[in-house]
């Protein structure tokens, strides 16, 4: 019989993206190097999606409000090198490095 | 007229060792299984290799290569000729990217686009005691480089609006929404456990139990991922990574058979003076003629124009008075591995057409026609061995030259130095 993970419980209060004491600002760095890139990161929280930006060159995404147990989405490609390095720390550690290629990775904030 | 003396011959043979060497070698690394546009079973190993590394420059055929360099190249040229060339080439910007790393990150990166595109070369001529002979130099611009994916938006847009990118893309945001929503205890071994799958490490059939589920259950319910769960489903093996860089290097590799368009101008000196013994101009053109596919070997359109000003020996004194046109249109056919999609062998045939606008010498034609052969073997990743070869049917004679060519991919190195 399947097994899936299971899902914390939802709570009105949990669904919305509200400021709390845990709250903190942090940026995601993307360096493209040797080519172009483009990358979009999602923030989600409670299974909501909180907040999503993009960036086509290198520089930095800010997310004005993020917490402990968010996680945030990384889609995109380098035609070069790519590192990507996030301001809090998070589970995998960054900064971490793509090859020419598609960027998929996901960062649990810790 | 035999020109290809016994010292060819051997090298010949020796060649074709290596080649059979090198194809067997290439064959040995595991590479990633190509997908097509739709999501397909892939045959990968329980236990996924880390895949090697495929860049451009290693990816690119040696014909390429030697019409545009991106990097350094060094050549030893005819080299069982009595007219020996030690060569070397490269662009001013990996000169400039050595010395400063920075100009790599893609604000500066970009910016350079002119000079990436323009090569440069200086070679040392040896007669055949290996004695200096004479110095040359050249430079190359290429009018219209349709090949360079590093800094194509549209080669960018291409990528991300492939179906199998967005679905590939909408499964990594499902399962970070749902890893979102564990309880917090669970959360950091699972996002561990995902990013081993993302990152090539695990293949799917090695997460956990509840992962997989996981995966299965949000991807089947989900228009954008449906296929791909379905695909997933089918294959414990499938490994997330593998399926990505087989995508990218599928669509890089269309990319690269895009019209590249090079002019150049080289010229020579005489070994005892500087002054100039010959100067040609020249314009290369390539176009991949057949869309990229797994299984076919590729195919290049290669026109080679040249106009050469020479000295006449006729005439008393040094001049460039001599004028010589060649007109040289091509195929070339790269063979290449399944695996690594790297080619091993590659095969131009081409005619030309010679014309003299100048006086002519004792016994010498105004018009000629040869047909020519240029066999190329990759030895190593980035070196080749080119054998040019030309016919002359009308006289019967028969011409051969064996150069090396090595390729160093210096960029790739610096860019290792930003971080």
């Amino acid at each position: 019989m399947a097994k899936s993970i299971k899902s914390a419980k939802l709570s009105t209060n949990s669904l919305v993206a509200t400021a709390s004491a845990s709250s903190k600002p942090a940026s995601i760095n993307f360096t493209f190097s040797s080519g172009i890139g483009q990358a979009t990161a999602s923030l989600f929280r409670n299974g909501v999606l909180i907040n999503m930006q993009s960036i086509s060159s290198s520089g930095a995404i800010g997310f004005s409000d993020v917490q402990s147990g968010d996680v945030t989405a990384i889609n995109g490609i380098c035609t070069g090198q790519a590192v990507i390095s996030v301001s809090v720390p998070t589970t995998p550690a960054t900064p971490k490095k793509f090859k020419a290629g598609l960027i998929i990775g996901a960062f649990l904030i810790n | 007229m035999y020109m290809i003396n016994k010292a060819a011959a051997v090298w010949l043979a020796f060649l074709l060792f290596l080649s059979m060497n090198a194809k067997a070698q290439i064959k040995q690394v595991p590479g990633p299984v190509l997908a097509t546009d739709s999501l397909k079973l892939l045959k990968q190993a329980p236990n996924p290799v880390p895949n090697p590394v495929l860049t451009a420059d290693s990816l690119a055929t040696g014909n390429y290569k030697d019409v545009l360099n991106s990097f350094f190249q060094l050549g030893f040229e005819k080299f069982t000729g009595p007219a020996k060339e030690f060569k070397f080439t490269a662009t001013p910007f990996a000169v400039m990217a050595k010395l400063d790393t920075t100009l790599l990150v893609d604000t500066s990166y970009i910016r350079y686009r002119t000079l990436r595109n323009l090569n440069f070369s200086f070679s040392a001529k040896l007669d055949s005691s290996f004695k200096f002979n004479g110095f040359s130099s050249g430079i190359k611009y290429a009018l219209i480089n349709k090949r360079d994916e590093t800094v194509s938006r549209a080669f960018v847009n291409t990528v991300l609006g492939n179906v199998s990118t967005k679905q590939l893309f909408a499964l990594n945001s499902l399962i970070s929404e749902q890893i979102s929503k564990m309880p917090e205890s669970e959360k950091s071994k699972a996002i561990l456990d995902y990013t081993d799958f993302t990152d090539g490490v695990k293949n799917f059939g090695a997460l956990s139990q509840a992962l997989q589920d996981t995966i299965l259950a949000i991807a089947g319910r989900d228009d954008a991922t449906k296929t791909l769960a379905q695909t997933i489903g089918r294959n414990k093996n499938f490994n997330l990574k593998k399926t990505a860089d087989s995508l990218y290097q599928d669509m890089k590799a269309n990319f690269n058979k895009n019209l590249l368009w090079t002019i150049g101008i080289s010229d020579t000196t005489y070994k005892d003076e500087f002054i100039f013994s010959n100067i040609v101009i020249t314009s290369e053109l390539l176009q991949g003629l057949n869309n990229y596919n797994e299984r076919k070997n590729d195919l290049e359109l290669n026109i080679k124009t040249a106009l050469q000003l020479v000295d006449d020996s006729t005439r008393s004194g040094r001049d460039l008075k001599r004028v010589l046109f060649s007109f040289e249109p091509g195929i070339n056919l790269a063979f290449k591995t399944r695996g690594t999609k790297k080619s091993y062998l590659e095969i131009k045939f081409s005619g030309g057409y010679y014309h003299n606008f100048s006086y002519l010498y004792q016994d010498e034609e105004r018009d000629r026609f040869t047909m020519n052969t240029t066999l190329r073997v990759r030895v190593f990743s980035d070196i080749w061995i080119p054998l040019d070869i030309k016919y002359d049917p009308k006289s019967g004679n028969l011409f051969g030259y064996l150069n090396v060519r090595a390729n160093f991919k210096a960029l790739g190195n610096a860019a290792k130095q930003l971080f």
